[in-house]
């Protein structure tokens, strides 16, 4: 059988982790396989199968398209399609598209294959991959509203016992997609297997604060990780978050290479408390700490457009402040701890003093 | 009649997991024979097409065939253990074949389809084998652990219920350990090295008449095409050029009955074969049974290699063992078999030694290239040398089967020795003609050369040039030793180590104790250090005994003002060392 591996043309930075596991369980049943990102206007490749993957929900355009093109050439192929956008919202998908099957969440036949990275030869965006995306665990300890994991994943599981088969040949850098790396009752071995194999790793949806102590800040430290991500979404966690940019530090981790990722936005009937002023205290704690903020706009679970959601503790005005902020005073959508702009934040005294871009004087191009 | 209360009764009670270890692992010496044993599967299935390919970035391992497949009770019977119901005629019949791969993957999948069957998957998790080897549990029990459930696949648009066919045998999740073992080159060599793949007639054209010749003493060619990585395996050897046309042919005989035909090849030059195109080797059914040793240890003395050659052995009493480097010795077959082979390979020798003596074409080329480059000394003594050898007689073994070569190798011989007499008149002509003009004129070239050196260089060059020699020899460097030992303070005797501690390098990366000279503050001092030894251990050979060796070959090669030439160049660059040692500066003591 010819299975095609469909990735529509969504941004991402990283390639589709699920199709190429996918092609592994394909491979395994004897089948070909073949994966394209986008539309594919000469493709020799005469499926029998087509599998689609999806991601955000307002990432759903590209994922029309790419359905609809590939129905239309393939006519007598089966096709069926799976990840977050189909997952969440499949009956939107199947009033669009009634021929379709749909997989709802994980599959779990195909989750232990390695996945099949040689595809991503074929594709130009790809072509250049070299880390090994890897999941140790699945889903989160926590619950927290804004957080689709524990809706998506349920509650958190071990996946991985020895980490060394699951690293690709060849690749030079190690991704960690674990919800939350140190709540999984493994950590230690993997901490153990990540020392061993050496290569470096970045622990890419960030770690729990709350969960940092001496031993694991350590086990860290001596791991090449290029930064370390955390998160820093209530006030209420400034006591965890100060103790691990702390004992993070006192562990031989520079407060620069902290990367801490700040939820705004978010509001729902139970959670009120995420206002302009309170995303002003802990940008301006993080950057009192040295360590860089990433401010994170809250998307709903549903959202069909990016950025359309306005919280009703913020204005229009107040998001649009931050996103100037974030390109004017900024760095990568960032504000890491440059003296200037750990100075504004230091003299502000309220959400408007900070993000304002003024009285920095504006630069030539502007005016 | 056997008392039943005395009797042990064996029931699956006796067997335990561990036995599964011995059978996977234990008999099969050495992982690739897997290989083997699914191509052997494959041909016994009637498969016209074996394709064996890398899948997964070579971590996964696929071997295809276009055989008649199973059907559901025939893959059930295709996992029971040691038990086969092949016929006869089948190359496997030992019914473990199927589990040999278990130590080199995680996983075994079976995929297969017999026509008007539906596609079956199985899958047998070698991992979970692994795990349960040390605990005490039933063989059977763990069996049925490992062994999946029988999945019916969909069918693809070009493949049909009806007329399709084949297994597919995948090695899935090769173990790190076994990838260093299952390397593309590796497995190309050993697939051509042991299954039934036919000659590249197209390059090996001797292949079709040794064809003809298997046939009609009643081999069985296997007519299977078999690709690995998409390319087409074939079987040694691969060229006709380095080979004698003739077809040594030999009968084997056991109580006169036939038991063995084999055919050989010999080299046409004295020397041994290359790596692909070397070795006598049994074969059964086509298959290879042991390797090269196999044959030639059968006789206790050397033997030197200079053929290529098949024994296929005919006779059903011979049977190989199970993991195919032998036959089984509980016969009255094998003794006096391989005590025939043994002296055959004997008698191989004593030819190769024959043709040794008296073929001597590689002497006379050598002999030709002096004469060439106008050394006209050495290629009279090698001359010498070679007329007396050949004065000395040696014998011919008597094995009927080798004759014939005795004709081409005599008929080579002639030859040789018309060639040495046409030498012999090269030689006395080129000894009446003088030097040319323009060897004069380059070596007054020489001598200014020499005038206007370094003292340090001139004082060696002068007393070289007095002698009358011409060439670059182990004291030509002398001057630059002398001027580093005088820098430094050392005593080395050994450039390499003089250079080495002057200017700190070691492979050019830093060594230990820092340097002693400096030319400028910056590591390139080392690379200089390195360069010094380089012109040094690029012409300047420092073993006598190895003049003539290829190191050196391009200067002996050249004629005499290309020489001269090639010295002044040396001492150009010689002088460029010289200038630099001196003017670098001495920052510590050695």
């Amino acid at each position: 059988m010819k299975v095609l591996l469909v990735e529509p043309t969504y941004y991402t930075k990283f390639p589709p982790l699920g199709l190429l596991k996918l092609a592994s369980y394909h491979r395994s049943r004897g089948d070909q396989v073949k994966l394209v990102r986008g539309i594919n206007e000469d493709l020799e490749f005469k499926p029998d199968r087509i599998e689609v993957t999806s991601l955000f929900t307002y990432a759903w355009k590209p994922v029309h398209e790419a359905i609809q093109f590939y129905h239309d050439e393939f006519r007598h192929a089966k096709m069926r399609v799976g990840g977050i956008y189909a997952s969440l919202m499949s009956e939107r998908l199947e009033s669009f598209f009634p021929f379709i099957d749909i997989y709802h969440g994980l599959f779990e036949k195909a989750d232990a294959y390695i996945p099949a990275y040689d595809l991503l030869d074929d594709v130009e965006k790809w072509e250049k991959w070299d880390s090994t995306l890897l999941f140790t665990s699945r889903g989160c300890i926590r619950n927290c509203p804004y957080c689709v994991v524990p809706k998506l994943e349920g509650k958190l599981r071990s996946v991985v016992e020895c980490l060394e088969r699951y690293i690709y040949p060849g690749h030079k850098r190690i991704i960690l997609w674990d919800n939350n790396f140190f709540a999984s009752p493994n950590w230690k071995n993997i901490m153990k297997d990540l020392q061993d194999i050496g290569l470096p790793v970045d622990f890419n949806q960030g770690i729990d604060a709350r969960l940092i102590n001496d031993e694991k800040a350590r086990m860290i430290a001596e791991l090449k990780t290029p930064l370390i991500r955390t998160a820093f979404d209530d006030l209420h966690e400034e006591k965890a978050v100060t103790d691990a940019v702390d004992i993070l530090a006192q562990n031989g981790i520079r407060r620069r290479k902290i990367f801490i990722y700040t939820l705004y936005n978010f509001f729902d009937e139970e959670h009120y408390n995420d206002t302009p002023t309170n995303f002003f205290k802990r940008i301006k704690l993080i950057s009192e700490l040295g360590c860089v903020s990433y401010p994170m706009r809250f998307e709903p679970l549903n959202a069909l457009k990016k950025n359309r959601f306005i919280s009703p503790l913020w204005t229009e005005q107040q998001l649009k402040m931050v996103v100037k902020a974030r390109r004017i005073l900024g760095y990568g959508g960032a504000f890491p701890p440059y003296k200037g702009l750990v100075d504004k934040f230091d003299r502000a005294n309220s959400f408007k003093e900070a993000f304002s871009v003024y009285p920095l004087r504006a630069h030539p191009s502007n005016l | 009649m056997r008392d039943v209360n005395l009797l042990v009764i064996f029931t699956e009670e006796a067997f335990g997991a561990k036995l599964l270890e011995a059978l996977t692992a234990g008999l099969y010496d050495g992982n690739k024979n897997c290989l083997r044993e699914y191509v052997q599967n494959s041909i016994d299935s009637k498969a016209k097409r074996i394709d064996i390919y890398y899948e997964n970035n070579r971590s996964d391992l696929v071997i295809k065939d276009t055989g008649c497949g199973m059907d559901k009770q025939e893959l059930v019977k295709a996992l029971h253990l040691g038990k086969s119901e092949k016929p006869d005629t089948a190359i496997g019949w030992r019914g473990i074949g199927i589990w040999s791969g278990i130590p080199a993957c995680r996983r075994i999948v079976i995929i297969t389809k017999k026509q008007n069957h539906p596609k079956y998957r199985i899958e047998i998790d070698a991992d979970k084998l692994r795990d349960q080897y040390g605990h005490n549990l039933l063989a059977t029990e763990v069996l049925t652990e490992i062994t999946g459930e029988i999945e019916e696949l969909e069918l693809g648009r070009d493949e049909s219920k009806k007329d399709s066919q084949y297994t597919i045998i995948r090695l899935e999740e090769m173990l790190s350990n076994q990838r260093a073992i299952f390397i593309e080159k590796d497995i190309k060599e050993y697939l051509e090295r042991v299954v039934p793949a036919p000659f590249d007639t197209s390059k090996f054209t001797i292949g079709n008449e040794i064809n003809k010749r298997l046939i009609a003493h009643g081999i069985k060619l296997v007519k299977i095409d078999i690709f690995f990585e998409n390319q087409k395996i074939f079987r040694p050897p691969y060229n006709d050029d380095f080979f004698f046309s003739n077809i040594i042919e030999k009968t084997f005989f056991v109580n006169n009955v036939i038991v063995a035909y084999g055919w050989l090849l010999s080299s046409n030059k004295n020397r041994i074969l290359k790596l692909s195109n070397r070795g006598v080797y049994f074969k059964k059914k086509m298959m290879t049974i042991g390797d090269a040793n196999l044959v030639t240890k059968q006789q206790e003395g050397n033997y030197n290699q200079w053929q290529y050659g098949e024994i296929h052995i005919i006779h059903d009493g011979l049977k190989e063992n199970a993991p195919r480097n032998n036959f089984e010795a509980n016969n009255d077959i094998i003794d006096p078999f391989y005590k025939q082979v043994g002296f055959f390979v004997r008698h191989l020798q004593q030819m190769n030694q024959y043709q040794s003596h008296y073929m001597v074409s590689t002497p006379i080329e050598q002999i030709k290239k002096h004469i060439d480059a106008d050394e006209i000394k050495t290629a009279q003594d090698k001359l010498s040398k070679l007329q007396k050898k050949l004065q000395k007689t040696r014998s011919f073994p008597t094995e009927p089967a080798l004759q014939g070569m005795k004709k081409t190798i005599d008929k080579e011989s002639n030859k040789n020795r018309i060639e040495i007499k046409k030498l012999e008149k090269a030689i006395k002509k080129k000894k009446k003609r003088q030097p040319s003009d323009l060897v004069k004129e380059k070596m007054e070239r020489f001598s200014d050369f020499i005038k206007n050196s370094r003292p340090i260089l001139k004082r060696h060059l002068s007393k070289t040039t007095q002698k009358g020699k011409l060439e670059l020899n182990i004291d030509a460097m002398a001057p630059v030793k002398d001027l580093l030992q005088q820098k430094t303070g050392l005593t080395e005797n050994d450039l390499s180590t003089l250079t080495r501690r002057a200017y700190d390098w070691k492979d050019v990366t830093k060594g230990d104790n820092g340097p002693i000279l400096q030319l400028s503050e910056s590591y390139r001092d080392r690379h200089f250090g390195a360069m010094i030894y380089g012109l040094y251990n690029l012409f300047v050979n420092p073993f006598k005994h190895e003049k003539g060796k290829p190191i050196f070959a391009y200067y002996e090669s050249m004629t005499e003002e290309e020489k001269i030439e090639t010295l002044i160049e040396f001492h150009h660059a010689q002088n460029l060392i010289l200038r630099l040692i001196e003017k670098s500066d001495r920052i510590r003591n050695p």
